[in-house]
C-alpha cells in the first residue's frame, strides 16, 4: 500500500512539475527574463527547495485539516481514503486536461479528501469551517494577486516609468522590491520552518532584506545606460530572474502538498498504526514530492515551458515582474498559513491586475469564466469520484 | 492546460499591427506621390496602381485582424471604439490613395501648365510628409504604452500630433492655392480636365485630413 501510494504520489508530483510549473513560470519565459532551459533549471532547484523546506504547512492541512480523522476509527479506511483522494484527483486532472479546462490540482485534492471523508464518517467529519476558509481563499487569492500586481505595476509606473530619468529611478526601486522579497521569504522561513522566535526572525529578515537591498544597489550601478525604457526593462529583466525563483519556491511550497498530503497519512499509519502521530510531516516525503516535481520539470517541463513562453510575445519585464512578485507573494503567504491555493489561478488574477492598470492587454474573458466554473465543478467532481473509489477499495 | 496562461494574452500585439497598418498607409501615399510625378511626366502609372491595390488588400486584412483581436480583449490599453475609429481612418488613407490612382489612370489631361502640375506634386509631397508623421506618432504610442502612459511621453506624442496638424494646414493652404489656379484656367483648359485636376487636388487634401483625424485619435488614446 505504501509503495503504491508513493508511486501514485510521485506520479502526481511529476505531473505537477511537467505541466503546472509552466503556468507559474510562463510570464518569466514569455517576458524573456529567462530562457526555457534556465526556467527548467531554476524550477527544478527552487521547486524542490520550496517543497522540502516549506511544503509541510499545506501538506498538514491537506492530510489532517479537511477531514476530522478522529471520527474514522479504522486506520485502514483512512489509508484507502487517502489513496482514493489521490486517484480521484489524478482522474479529474487527466479528464480536465483532455477537456482543456484550467482546473487546479489543489482544488482536486481538497475535493478528493472531502469525498472520502463524507462516505467514511458522514458530513460532520468534514471541517466545514476550514473548507469555508479554503473555498474563500480560492476567490480571494486571485483577487489579492490582482490587487498586488495592480499596485506593484502602478508603483513602478509612478516611481520609475513616469520619472524624468526612469533609469535612475529603477536603480532606486528595484533594490527596494528585491529587499522586500527576501525580507518576506526570510521572515516566513524563520518563523514557520525553523520555528525561531518572532523578534529574532524579524531582525534576521530585516538584515537579509537590507543585505539584498545593498547588494542589488551595488549591482545596479554597473548597469549600462541606453534608451531609458529599454534600460529599465533590462534592470527588471534581471530582477525578474529573482522573482521567477520566488515563484518557483512558492509553487513548490504550496503544490507539493497535492501529491504528498495523502501519502503522509498512509506513511504515518503504516509506520505507527495511527494518524495521531502526524504532528510533523516527514521531511523524506516532502523531499520525495520535491524530487517528483523537479523530475517532471526536468523531463517534460522544457517542452511545455517553451510552448507557453513562445506564445506570450507582448509581455515585457516591468509587467512580468509585477505579475511574478504578486503571484509569489500571495501563494507564499497562503502557504505559510497552511492554506492550499491555486498558483495558476493566482497568476491569472495577477495578469488581470496588470491589465486593469493598463500595463498589458488581456484577452479572452472566457478564461475567467472557465475558472469560476472550475471552482464549482472540481471539488464536487473530485469528491464524488473519490467517494466511489473509496467505496470500491473498502470492498477488499 | 499548458496553453492556458498563453490564452490570456493576444496572439499578436494589436499595437504592432496598428504600426504595420500605418506603415502601409505611408507606403501607399509614397507610391501615390511617385505616380503623380510619373503622371505629369507622361509615363505609365499602372504599375503604381497595382502596388497600391495590393497595399489596400493588406490594409483590409490588418484592419480585420486588429478588430478581431480587439473584440476579444477584456482589458486593453485603449478604448475599443477609439481604436476602431483610428484603424478606419488609417485604412481610408490607403483607400483614398487607391481611388486617386484609379482616377489618374482613367484620364490623361491633354495639357497641364507647369505651375499646376508642380503645385499638385507639392501637395502630394506634403501629404506624404503628413502620413509619415502619422506613422511616427503611431510608433510613439509604443513608447507611451511602454512608459505606463507617462506624462512626458504623452507630451512627445502631442508634439508629433501637432506636426501632423501643421502639415494638414499647409496642405489645405496649398490645395486652395492650386485649386484657385486650376479654376482660373477654365477658359484655357478642357473643362473636364479642370474638374479632373480640381478633384485630384481635393482628394489629396482629403488624405491629409484623414491623417490629421487619425493623429488626433492617437493623442486621445495616449492620454
Amino acid at each position: 500500500m505504501t509503495i503504491l501510494a508513493i508511486v501514485l504520489g510521485f506520479a502526481m508530483a511529476y505531473s505537477i512539475g511537467a505541466n503546472d510549473v509552466a503556468n507559474s513560470m510562463a510570464t518569466a519565459v514569455g517576458a524573456k527574463a529567462i530562457t526555457p532551459r534556465q526556467a527548467v533549471l531554476i524550477s527544478g532547484i527552487l521547486e524542490f527547495l520550496g517543497a522540502t523546506f516549506f511544503g509541510a504547512h499545506v501538506t498538514k492541512t491537506i492530510a489532517k485539516g479537511i477531514v476530522n480523522l478522529d471520527m474514522i476509527s479504522n486506520p485502514d479506511y483512512i489509508m484507502k481514503g487517502a489513496m482514493a483522494a489521490l486517484m480521484a484527483s489524478a482522474v479529474w486532472i487527466i479528464f480536465s486536461t483532455l477537456w482543456g479546462m484550467p482546473v487546479s490540482t489543489t482544488h482536486s485534492i481538497v475535493g478528493g479528501m472531502m469525498g472520502f471523508g463524507i462516505v467514511a464518517a458522514g458530513w460532520e467529519s468534514v471541517d466545514w469551517m476550514k473548507m469555508g476558509v479554503i473555498a474563500l481563499t480560492w476567490v480571494i487569492s486571485p483577487l489579492i494577486g490582482g490587487l498586488l500586481a495592480y499596485s506593484v505595476f502602478k508603483t513602478i509606473s509612478y516611481f520609475v516609468l513616469h520619472r524624468k530619468d526612469p533609469l535612475s529611478a529603477a536603480r532606486v526601486w528595484v533594490p527596494i522590491f528585491l529587499g522586500i522579497t527576501f525580507y518576506i521569504v526570510a521572515l516566513l522561513l524563520s518563523i514557520k520552518t525553523f520555528k525561531l522566535e518572532h523578534s529574532f526572525s524579524q531582525i534576521t529578515a530585516i538584515v537579509v532584506g537590507v543585505l539584498v537591498f545593498a547588494i542589488t544597489k551595488l549591482f545596479m550601478r554597473k548597469m549600462p545606460s541606453e534608451d531609458p525604457y529599454e534600460a529599465v526593462e533590462g534592470i527588471f529583466r534581471k530582477a525578474q530572474i529573482v522573482t521567477s525563483c520566488y515563484v518557483s519556491f512558492s509553487h513548490g511550497a504550496n503544490d507539493v502538498a497535492n501529491a504528498v498530503g495523502p501519502i503522509a497519512l498512509i506513511y504515518v499509519i503504516v509506520g505507527t498504526g495511527s494518524v495521531s502521530r502526524l504532528v510533523e510531516v516527514p521531511r523524506v516525503l516532502l523531499f520525495l514530492g520535491g524530487l517528483g516535481i523537479a523530475a517532471g520539470v526536468a523531463t517534460l517541463g522544457y517542452r511545455v515551458m517553451k510552448t507557453v513562453g513562445e506564445g506570450i510575445t507582448e509581455l515585457n519585464n516591468t509587467r512580468g515582474f509585477s505579475i511574478d512578485f504578486a503571484t509569489a507573494t500571495t501563494v507564499f503567504l497562503a502557504s505559510s498559513l497552511g492554506i492550499p491555493v491555486s498558483t495558476t489561478h493566482t497568476v491569472v488574477g495577477a495578469v488581470t491586475g496588470v491589465g486593469m492598470a493598463r500595463g498589458i492587454e488581456v484577452v479572452d474573458a472566457n478564461i475567467l469564466k472557465n475558472i469560476a466554473i472550475a471552482w464549482f465543478v472540481t471539488v464536487p467532481f473530485a469528491a464524488v469520484v473519490s467517494a466511489l473509489i473509496f467505496k470500491f477499495l473498502v470492498l477488499f | 492546460m499548458e496553453k492556458f496562461i498563453r490564452r490570456l494574452f493576444p496572439k499578436e500585439s494589436p499595437l504592432e499591427l496598428l504600426v504595420k497598418l500605418s506603415e502601409i498607409g505611408e507606403r501607399a501615399v509614397s507610391q501615390l506621390r511617385l505616380a503623380v510625378e510619373d503622371y505629369f511626366n507622361g509615363r505609365d502609372i499602372s504599375s503604381h496602381g497595382k502596388v497600391v491595390d495590393g497595399l489596400e488588400r493588406d490594409a483590409d486584412k490588418l484592419k480585420f485582424e486588429i478588430r478581431n483581436i480587439y473584440k476579444r480583449i477584456k482589458w486593453g490599453y485603449f478604448d475599443k471604439s477609439e481604436l476602431d475609429a483610428l484603424v478606419s481612418s488609417i485604412e481610408m488613407i490607403v483607400d483614398v490613395a487607391d481611388d486617386i490612382l484609379k482616377l489618374l489612370q482613367m484620364n490623361q489631361v491633354s495639357f497641364c501648365p507647369k505651375d499646376v502640375s508642380e503645385g499638385i506634386l507639392n501637395i502630394a509631397v506634403e501629404v506624404e510628409r503628413a502620413v509619415r508623421e502619422l506613422r511616427m506618432s503611431a510608433e510613439e504610442l509604443w513608447k507611451v504604452v511602454e512608459s505606463g502612459f507617462s506624462p512626458s511621453e504623452y507630451e512627445k506624442e502631442e508634439e508629433m500630433v501637432s506636426e501632423v496638424e501643421c502639415e494638414e494646414s499647409s496642405v489645405d493652404a496649398l490645395g486652395i492655392k492650386v485649386g484657385k489656379k486650376i479654376f482660373s484656367l477654365k477658359e484655357d483648359l478642357n473643362p473636364v480636365d479642370v474638374m479632373f485636376l480640381g478633384r485630384i487636388t481635393t482628394m489629396l487634401s482629403q488624405i491629409s485630413d484623414l491623417a490629421e483625424n487619425a493623429a488626433e485619435r492617437i493623442r486621445d488614446m495616449a492620454s
